[in-house]
C-alpha cells in the first residue's frame, strides 16, 4: 500500500476541518495541520538534489565555450581577447566546439560522461542591467514582467506546502534550501516566504565556513554580544540538524585551496552525505564583469577570465570527484548560471561588455553528457552592439529539471512558472533516462481534480478566488495563519460540476497570509494568498 | 509587550513587574529562546509587511529611510550611515565589505552598480526602478536587524 493510500483511507478528510476539532485548541490545529495537509498531498518521495552554482558579473561566455568550427568569425570578431584555435580544449562526443584552456578540470568530466554545455541559454528581450538580469534569472520572469518569488521557491513552496509553519517536522526535519555564503536570495523566495536558508546567517553557523564575524570587543558590550550570539545560535531551528550532518562527515576527498567556490561546494558535498534531505543548495562565485583586461595581452589564455574559469572548473571537477568518494553522486546535480554572457565582439579596453545568451554547464553522473545546441551565429563583421541569440530558454532548463530531476508531473511544473511562460516549456534532454524511476511521484492530479487559485496574489483589499467544484456541496473557508476560520465565502450544493468565482474582500484584515480552504466530497485543498500594503 | 514578559495594566501581583535579580544571569534573562526569535520576527516583520490596526499600518519603509540619509547613491557611505543610527558599535571593515557586495550589489563588484541604481530610481521612480532598490534595501535593513549586535543598541 502506498503511503498516500494509508493516510487517505485512515485520516477521514473531515478531520482537517475546524468545526470537527471543537473541544481542540486553535494552536493544536495550527501545529498539525501543515504537517497533516503535507503528508496526505504526499510529498515527491526524492532524494535528488539540485546545486545552482552563480557566476555573478556576467561571464563571456563565448571565450569559455568556442566555437572551433567557426574560428575565423570568431577570431575576426575579438582578436584582442580571442583563444589561440590550437590551444582550445576539445570535449569528448563533440566536435566543432571545445572549452577554455584552463579548463582541464571540466574536460576531465566531459571525458567520464559526467558534464553536459548547453549553448547559448537566455530569454526574449534581454536585460543588461546585473541587478535586473539576476532577479530575472532567479524568478524565471519574462523581462517585461516582475515577479517577486523565486522559481526553486516555488517548487519548495509545491512540495512543502505553508512553510515555515509547523516546520521542521519529521516529514522535513531539515531545511527545504540552503544558500551558502549570501543572504538568502530570491531563487528561493516562495510566494509568501522564503524558503531557503544561508548558512552563513549572522545568527547561525560562524564555524561552518570563513564567514565574517567581527570578534567581540574585550568590554561589557563585547560579554553581551557573546552571550546575544549564543542564545541566537541555540535558537535557529535548523542549527542542530545541520551541525550533525556536518559532523557525521570527516573524511572528504581534495579540494583546491584559494578557491571559494571550492570552499562552499566542499560544504555542500559534507551536508549531502551527512544525510541532509535538502533539495537545493545555492552557491556563488562572482568577479566576471569583465570589461577591462578580461586577458593577458602577452597570453590571452591567461589573465583574469581564465584564473575564474579554471577556479570554476577546478572546483567543480574536485566537487564531483568528492561526490564519487562519498557515494552520493547519483543523488546530485549542479548547473552553472551567470545574469548574462557578453557581447560577441570585444573592446579596446581588452574586455568584453554586457551581453545576452550565454552557455550553461550540466554535471553529475546523472546528466546526459555532451552538447546541447549549436555554435551560436557569429556575423561576419560583428559591430558592437551585436548579440549571441538565444537558442534555449532558461526556463526550460529549470522546468526540464523540475520534470526529470524532481520528477514532478509536467503539468505541476507549469504552474510553477508565471502564465505567459508556462506553455512554451519544453522538455530537453538534459538527464539520464530512468533516474526518475525507482522515485514515487505524487499521483499527478486529475485534470477533473479540484484546483483552488486566486488572482491577484499578492493582493491589497480583495482577490478573486477561482475554483472547480465536482457539483454537490462545496466549502470555502478563509483560514488565517492561527488556523481561525475568518469568512465562509461558500457553503452550499451546486448542481452541476464547473468552474466558478468568489470574491474575498480582505478590507479591515491585518496584511499577511490567508488561506482558502476549498472542500468538496472528499477532495480538499489548501491555497495561500497573501495580503499585503 | 507581551512577548517581551511584561503584559501592562496586569502585573503579576501588587509588588509590579518582577526584576531581573536572579542570580546568575539578571539581566541576561531578557533574553532568551523565546524573546529573540520575537524580537527578530518583529524586525522581519516591519520591514516586509508592516503591523496594520484599524485601518492604519506602521511599517519600515527601506526606501523613504534611506532617502533621509546624506549620501545614499554609496553603498559605503549608506551602510556606514545606517550603522551610525542602528548600531551603538561599528562593525569591522571586512563586514561591511561583505554586507555591500553580498546584499548592496548583489555580488558584483563595481559600486557604481548601486549608485546607478539608485540614481536610477532617484530621477525615474518607476515600479521596477523601486523594486531594484526597494528588494535590496529590505534584505539589507532585515539582515542588519538580525545581527546579534543590533540587540545591543
Amino acid at each position: 500500500m502506498k503511503r498516500r493510500d494509508f493516510l487517505l483511507n485512515t485520516l477521514p478528510a473531515a478531520a482537517l476541518l475546524p468545526e470537527v476539532i471543537n473541544g481542540y485548541s486553535v494552536k493544536a490545529f495550527n501545529a498539525n495541520s501543515p504537517l497533516v495537509q503535507a503528508l496526505m498531498r504526499g510529498t515527491t518521495l526524492t532524494d535528488h538534489v539540485l546545486v545552482i552554482v552563480q557566476l555573478s558579473g556576467g561571464n563571456d561566455g563565448l571565450n569559455m565555450v568556442i566555437p572551433v568550427a567557426d574560428y575565423s568569425r570568431y577570431f575576426n570578431a575579438r582578436s584582442n581577447v580571442a583563444i589561440p584555435e590550437a590551444r582550445v580544449l576539445p570535449i569528448a562526443g563533440v566536435s566543432g566546439t571545445g572549452i577554455h584552456p584552463s579548463m582541464t578540470g571540466l574536460q576531465s568530466l566531459f571525458n567520464e560522461g559526467k558534464a553536459k554545455v548547453i549553448q547559448a541559454v537566455g530569454y526574449p528581450t534581454p536585460n543588461f542591467s546585473h541587478f535586473r538580469a539576476t532577479d530575472i534569472w532567479m524568478s524565471a520572469s519574462n523581462s517585461t514582467q516582475e515577479v517577486y518569488s523565486g522559481w526553486a521557491g516555488r517548487y519548495l513552496n509545491y512540495e512543502y506546502p505553508n512553510f515555515p509553519n509547523g516546520y521542521p517536522n519529521t516529514d522535513m526535519p531539515d531545511p527545504l534550501a540552503i544558500q551558502i555564503g549570501s543572504t538568502t536570495s530570491l531563487t528561493t523566495q516562495g510566494p509568501s516566504v522564503n524558503m531557503g536558508m544561508s548558512i552563513t546567517n549572522p545568527t547561525t553557523f560562524y564555524n561552518l565556513i570563513s564567514g565574517t564575524t567581527d570578534p567581540a570587543p574585550d568590554t561589557p558590550a563585547g560579554k553581551e554580544l557573546k552571550f546575544i550570539r549564543q542564545v541566537n545560535q541555540q535558537t535557529q531551528k535548523y542549527s542542530s540538524v545541520i551541525r550533525a550532518a556536518a559532523n557525521a562527515v570527516t573524511q572528504q576527498a581534495t579540494y583546491p585551496t584559494n578557491n571559494s567556490l571550492a570552499d562552499q561546494l566542499k560544504i555542500v558535498a559534507r551536508l549531502v552525505k551527512g544525510g541532509l534531505r535538502t533539495r537545493v543548495y545555492m552557491v556563488s562565485f562572482g568577479g566576471f564583469d569583465t570589461h577591462s583586461v578580461q586577458v593577458n595581452a602577452a597570453d590571452t589564455t591567461t589573465g583574469a577570465h581564465a584564473t575564474l574559469l579554471q577556479r570554476v572548473s577546478d572546483a567543480i571537477k574536485a566537487f564531483q570527484d568528492d561526490l564519487k568518494f562519498l557515494g552520493v553522486e547519483e543523488r546530485v546535480i549542479g548547473m552553472t548560471y551567470s545574469e548574462f554572457g557578453r557581447r560577441i565582439k570585444s573592446n579596446s579596453s581588452v574586455g568584453t561588455d554586457h551581453g545576452a545568451a550565454a552557455p550553461m554547464f550540466l554535471f553529475g553522473s546523472s546528466v546526459e553528457s555532451g552538447m546541447l545546441g549549436v555554435n551560436p551565429t557569429i556575423p561576419a563583421n560583428a559591430s558592437v552592439n551585436d548579440n549571441i541569440p538565444m537558442q534555449y530558454d532558461f526556463r526550460s532548463i529549470y522546468s526540464t529539471i523540475l520534470e526529470k530531476w524532481f520528477c514532478l508531473d509536467k503539468t505541476i511544473v507549469e504552474s510553477l512558472f508565471p502564465p505567459n511562460i508556462n506553455t512554451q516549456l519544453q522538455t530537453l534532454p538534459l538527464l539520464k533516462a530512468g533516474v526518475c524511476s525507482g522515485v514515487t511521484p505524487p499521483p499527478p492530479p486529475d485534470p477533473t481534480d479540484v484546483i483552488v487559485t486566486n488572482y491577484p496574489n499578492p493582493f491589497t483589499t480583495s482577490t478573486t478566488i477561482k475554483f472547480k467544484t465536482e457539483g454537490g456541496h462545496t466549502l470555502i473557508q478563509i483560514i488565517d495563519t492561527l488556523g481561525r476560520v475568518l469568512k465562509v465565502l461558500v457553503d452550499r450544493d451546486y448542481p452541476t460540476a464547473g468552474i466558478y468565482t468568489v470574491n474575498f474582500e480582505a478590507e479591515g484584515l491585518p496584511f499577511g497570509i490567508y488561506y482558502a480552504r476549498f472542500q468538496n466530497g472528499v477532495t480538499q485543498q489548501v491555497r495561500a494568498m497573501l495580503k499585503v500594503r | 509587550m507581551v512577548n517581551m514578559g511584561q503584559n501592562l495594566h496586569d502585573p503579576p501581583n501588587v509588588s509590579g513587574m518582577p526584576a531581573f535579580y536572579q542570580e546568575p544571569s539578571f539581566h541576561e534573562i531578557w533574553i532568551n529562546s523565546d524573546s529573540l526569535p520575537k524580537r527578530n520576527q518583529f524586525t522581519d516583520t516591519m520591514i516586509n509587511t508592516g503591523y496594520a490596526r484599524n485601518g492604519f499600518r506602521v511599517q519600515f519603509n527601506c526606501v523613504t529611510f534611506a532617502q533621509t540619509l546624506p549620501n545614499p547613491g554609496n553603498p559605503n557611505d549608506l551602510i556606514d550611515d545606517a550603522l551610525k543610527i542602528f548600531f551603538r558599535n561599528d562593525l569591522s571593515a571586512q563586514s561591511k565589505q561583505q554586507i555591500k557586495t553580498q546584499i548592496l550589489l548583489t555580488g558584483q563588484q563595481w559600486d557604481y552598480y548601486w549608485t546607478n541604481a539608485w540614481a536610477a530610481y532617484v530621477s525615474n521612480p518607476t515600479t521596477a526602478n523601486f523594486n531594484t532598490v526597494n528588494t535590496r534595501l529590505k534584505s539589507l535593513f532585515q539582515y542588519l536587524f538580525n545581527l546579534s549586535e543590533y540587540q545591543l543598541a
